[in-house]
């Protein structure tokens, strides 16, 4: 046979998720008794090839697909096959088949296609939870999100949005919440990074994955305390064994920033392993708003990884990847201020103070990081079970300049080195009795410290912490049914060293001991409806930033939860807290999720409704005004209430005609805080959205799709209460009306107006090109998101126009 | 459930790893002013002193002003302000006249307080005359030396604000107390005696 017929390059794939939540199956035991299944597919059109050809290789053993494009092969010894697939008109691919995968699914490319045939054995859901809504970013998201930040590919999720700090500062906000209350799972590492804050977005070169998949629901019980929102899930692709030397390049422009980027991926899969090099560079310089320059809105990301993959034998599989991740991303000059005079100022003006001639330079204020990975998994699966055992050690480090006298500014304020190990356990065990599932442990340690030379006060303390989990998840099938059950300990143990501001060290331990659970079920009512439902409770630590944050961050002051106490309706900080003196819980959370998703040939509806009820929820909220030097400084203080939030996604596509789609998608979400009943500042507003799909016949172009987008995002009508700036200027701090310690958290300014986006998209294939140009605000509209903290100070983007092409070998 | 604690810990102690994070480095704060005393000497260099000091820094004192400060009326005085930082006795006036071509002080008072110059300083207004005796290397004010002339009238007590902008870049002549960063924000009460 030739080597040159079989191509094995995966594509990014996309499938409706809910159909395949549950097959998780084993082969046979008796070697003789093997059965290889799967269904042979278009990979554009999804449709089953009826009659296509499956060889095993090693045997001759064959057969052809039938109707629906399933095809069985019975009574296979061999463990380990070689499966040749061939379909006329499409291009031939062999697969590597080991008998303990399970079903395969082979999508066939038609001869003259750009893209590739791929196999995807079994749906692979990387999340180990059944019940969950659970979503992932179809393969024309992933690529018209191209060059964006990971946050804001994933708004393309109904119930993701994203909290802002300007264009380039996104964090991902699952169901109202972000940062330390969502995990973000990089490889089936836990990302772990800075999260005290909202203006620290994760360090993922988004570009770098080829699958991103969201749980919407508390996911504690398999990833760890912290998951209260959800999880992200990341992924590269699988490469096949024996496959042809593979590489993209792809080059970006945007011209809103005159931004550009080269990305580049090579992988080759050898008879005993695989391995896959990826390099993404970017670089953009300052933004513009419909009416003005955005000063130092530039920024600049280098990512690299190397993925290798060993197949030992027929049953074990080592991996081991390294990462390296730098981003240098400039904040909006104009919106730093010393004072609430400053502020009043800024909030009046009609646009930015400091406007600039454009410029790729990143003054203060900054932030420049550089993530480092670095991981090793074996995984061994038999007839019975998987195993899989992995260690990974990743080093943050931050640096935060902000604007400073003379020849302070260039020595960053914030100069913290978080590193990280974890180790990971998990055993899978098939069915048996109708139960399958998981059962797994955690263990990670994390050393943060300052690098001395900041010139300042820490703003967190050096700590180290060990966190232990044991978990179980079983999963109990029975004809349409299917029930979850699952439980987790956790362990965690801190030990934290800091400096006050009078540089006096302070020494504090912490102990949590905590449990998490699911329950859900999975009903599968006929070939269209699925429902899903899953109540899980969370838990998590107060982080340490939450305890220990003490300074100035932008115009306020921070107190962390034992850097103050109330004497008398006054604030103190001479002295530093701990469990003793102020006993803090942890936060405990119950979320219920309920999903109801429903395909028929045409058309594909799924709504997801979710509840929570977080107690001890951990938040920051007014705590006067200070007299400083610098003039009136607003103080936020850090403190723990009852909270709920609930809403609703929808999602929804329709098929008109072979060439004509439509999607339409919608969010809502409310969250109050129960002792004030005031809503949670910063949660998105409710949105609508709507897309018009158009695949054009055009006769020299294998593929070229248009895409029309339109989106409204409402005014937040639920609102914290508006203290403007006078009011607190005016503050008497002896009679405080405005703005005292009884106070719920307020917002300066009302929530913006609604408004109306509009993007265009075309996406066009030849052969091995592939071209996709983009007009994002088609009609350059000013508007400022209620999510993004730079809202005080400027407007948002304006249009953006994007082209991107690669180049497939 | 405390009853369980000490098995637990003993079933999670095989990870443990004895470590204890490292002493955090004492820092220097370069950047805070914890005092600013203004110093008025007149013609016979007798000079009068006042100070606003905010120990706690970032803490939530509020800034302490020395009370019941006078001026003499109908005098000539020369105003230099002297910057501190308590925390580490650093002199931070050398600092920002370093940085003359960066930072401007600004001045407002209550009207009468001073008859020469008239107005009520260049806060609100960025035209009001002040009487700069130093400049930066532009020839543009820095305000840390400035002449004033007490008014006639005795007994009421005024306001003199300071604002000392941080105006990287952007300092010129007709930048005012509207631009750039603030680094010091402050109003004193004076009265005037005879």
């Amino acid at each position: 046979m030739s080597k040159q017929s079989y191509n094995s390059v995966p594509k990014i794939f996309t499938l409706a998720i809910f159909l395949f939540g549950v097959n998780f199956c084993f082969a046979q035991t008796d070697p003789c008794e093997r059965v290889i299944q799967g269904y042979v597919l278009d990979i554009e059109t999804d449709e089953p090839l009826i009659g296509a050809a499956v060889l095993v290789q090693e045997t001759g053993q064959g057969t052809s697909t039938g109707l629906d494009g399933f095809f069985e092969i019975i009574n296979v010894c061999e463990e380990e096959t070689d499966l040749v697939i061939s379909y006329l008109g499409y291009k031939k691919m062999k697969h590597h088949h080991d008998a303990h995968h399970p079903i395969v699914k082979v999508y066939l490319a038609a001869d003259g296609s750009m893209l590739e045939s791929i196999i995807v054995e079994a749906e692979r859901m990387y999340s180990g939870i059944s019940t969950g809504a659970i979503q992932r970013l179809t393969e024309d998201q992933m690529l018209l999100a191209t060059g964006e930040s990971l946050g804001s590919k994933l708004t393309q999720i109904p119930g993701v949005t994203t909290i802002q700090n300007g264009q380039n500062l996104m964090s991902p906000v699952i169901h109202g919440l972000t940062g330390n209350r969502i995990v973000i799972m990089n490889q089936g590492v836990r990302h772990e990074y800075q999260s005290w804050d909202t203006d620290h977005a994760p360090e993922i070169d988004g570009d770098s994955y080829q699958t991103i998949e969201v749980i919407k629901g508390a996911a504690s019980v398999r990833y760890g305390a912290d998951a209260l929102g959800g999880v992200i899930l990341l992924e590269g692709k699988p490469i096949e064994l024996s496959s042809p030397l593979s590489a993209r390049i792809g080059l970006l422009g945007m011209v809103n920033g005159r931004a550009g980027g080269v990305q580049s991926q090579a992988r080759k899969g050898f008879k005993n392993g695989t391995v896959e090099l990826q390099s993404n560079l970017y670089q953009q310089g300052d933004l513009n708003a419909p009416e003005y320059i955005m000063t130092n809105t530039g920024m600049t990301t280098a990512s690299h990884s190397l993925r290798t993959r060993f197949h030992l034998s027929s049953n074990l599989d080592l991996e081991a990847s390294i990462s390296d991740l730098r981003q240098k991303i400039g904040i909006l000059r104009s919106s730093v201020v010393g004072n609430l005079d400053d502020l009043e100022i800024a909030l009046n003006a009609k646009s930015p103070s400091i406007q600039d001639d454009f410029s790729y330079e990143i003054a203060p204020p900054r932030q420049q990081i550089v993530h480092r990975m670095g991981r090793l998994a074996l995984e061994y699966v038999d007839d019975h079970q998987a195993f899989k055992t992995q260690y990974s050690y990743q080093r943050n480090l931050r640096e935060e300049y902000d604007v400073r006298r003379g020849n302070q500014l260039e020595i960053p304020n914030i100069n913290v080195q978080l590193e990280s190990h974890i180790v990971d356990l998990d055993w899978t065990h098939s069915s048996w009795n109708h139960l399958a599932g998981h059962i797994g442990g955690q263990w990670k340690f994390n050393d943060n410290r300052n690098i001395p030379g900041t010139n300042t006060v820490s703003f967190i303390p050096n700590y180290i912490s060990h966190t232990s989990g044991l978990y179980a998840i079983e999963r109990y099938t029975k004809g349409q049914f299917v029930w979850e059950l699952g439980a987790r300990l956790d362990y965690q143990f801190s030990n934290i060293r800091g400096l006050d501001e009078n540089n006096d060290l302070y020494l504090s331990q912490l102990q949590f001991f905590n449990t998490s659970s699911i329950l859900g079920l999975a009903y599968q009512l006929n070939e269209h409806i699925q429902y899903t439902s899953n109540i899980s409770t969370a838990w998590r630590p107060p982080s340490i930033g939450e305890l220990f944050r003490f300074g100035r961050r932008g115009s306020f002051i921070e107190y962390g939860l034992w850097r103050y106490q109330v004497d008398d309706g006054r604030l103190s900080t001479t002295e530093v807290q701990d469990q003793e003196s102020k006993p803090i819980t942890a936060e405990q959370a119950f979320k219920w999720v309920h999903d109801i998703s429903f395909q028929q040939e045409k058309w594909f509806v799924q709504t997801t409704l979710h509840g929570s009820l977080i107690n001890n929820y951990i938040y920051s909220r007014p705590g006067g005004v200070s007299q400083t030097i610098r003039g009136a400084a607003p103080v936020f203080i850090y403190d723990q209430d009852n909270v709920w939030i609930w809403g609703a996604d929808f999602q929804s596509s329709w098929n008109h005609h072979q060439q004509w789609s439509s999607d339409f998608s919608a969010r809502y979400i409310q969250g109050h805080i129960r002792s004030f009943d005031s809503p949670i500042p910063m949660l998105a507003p409710a949105q609508v959205a709507y897309t018009l799909n158009y695949k054009a016949d055009i006769p020299w172009f294998d593929k070229f799709n248009l895409a029309w987008n339109t989106e409204y995002t409402f005014q937040q009508w639920d609102q914290p209460p508006i203290v403007t700036v006078d009011q607190l200027i005016a503050n008497d701090p002896d009679n405080p009306i405005n703005y005292s310690l009884e106070d719920p958290p307020f917002d300066i300014l009302e929530a913006p107006e609604a408004y109306f986006l509009h993007d265009l998209s075309c996406v066009m294939q030849k052969d091995r090109w592939q071209v996709i140009l983009q007009v994002q605000n088609v009609f350059n509209e000013s508007y400022r998101s209620y999510t993004d903290r730079m809202r005080y100070f400027t407007d948002n983007i304006g249009r953006q126009i994007n082209a991107s092409m690669f180049y497939s070998i | 459930m405390t009853k369980f604690m000490p098995f637990l810990m003993l079933l999670f102690l095989g990870f443990f790893i004895a470590c204890e994070p490292e002493d955090p480095d004492p820092e220097n704060d370069e950047e805070s002013i914890t005092d600013i005393t203004l110093n008025f000497v007149d013609d016979s260099g007798n000079t009068l002193t006042t100070v606003a000091s905010d120990p706690d820094g970032d803490g939530p004192e509020d800034v302490q002003f020395e009370e019941g400060f006078t001026l003499k009326s109908s005098t000539q005085y020369t105003l230099s302000i002297d910057l501190f930082n308590s925390m580490n006795n650093e002199d931070i006036t050398e600092e920002v006249e370093e940085e003359a071509a960066e930072h401007q002080m600004f001045f407002a008072w209550s009207d009468g307080l001073f008859s020469d110059p008239s107005g009520t300083g260049n806060i609100a207004d960025a035209t009001g005359t002040v009487n700069y005796s130093d400049s930066d290397s532009n020839g543009n004010p820095l305000g840390i030396v400035t002449e004033w002339t007490t008014g006639t009238e005795v007994g009421t007590e005024r306001d003199f604000q300071i604002i000392l902008k941080h105006q990287p870049d952007i300092k010129t002549a007709d930048t005012g107390a509207q631009d750039g960063e603030t680094d010091i924000d402050l109003t004193f009460t004076i009265s005037l005696e005879d």
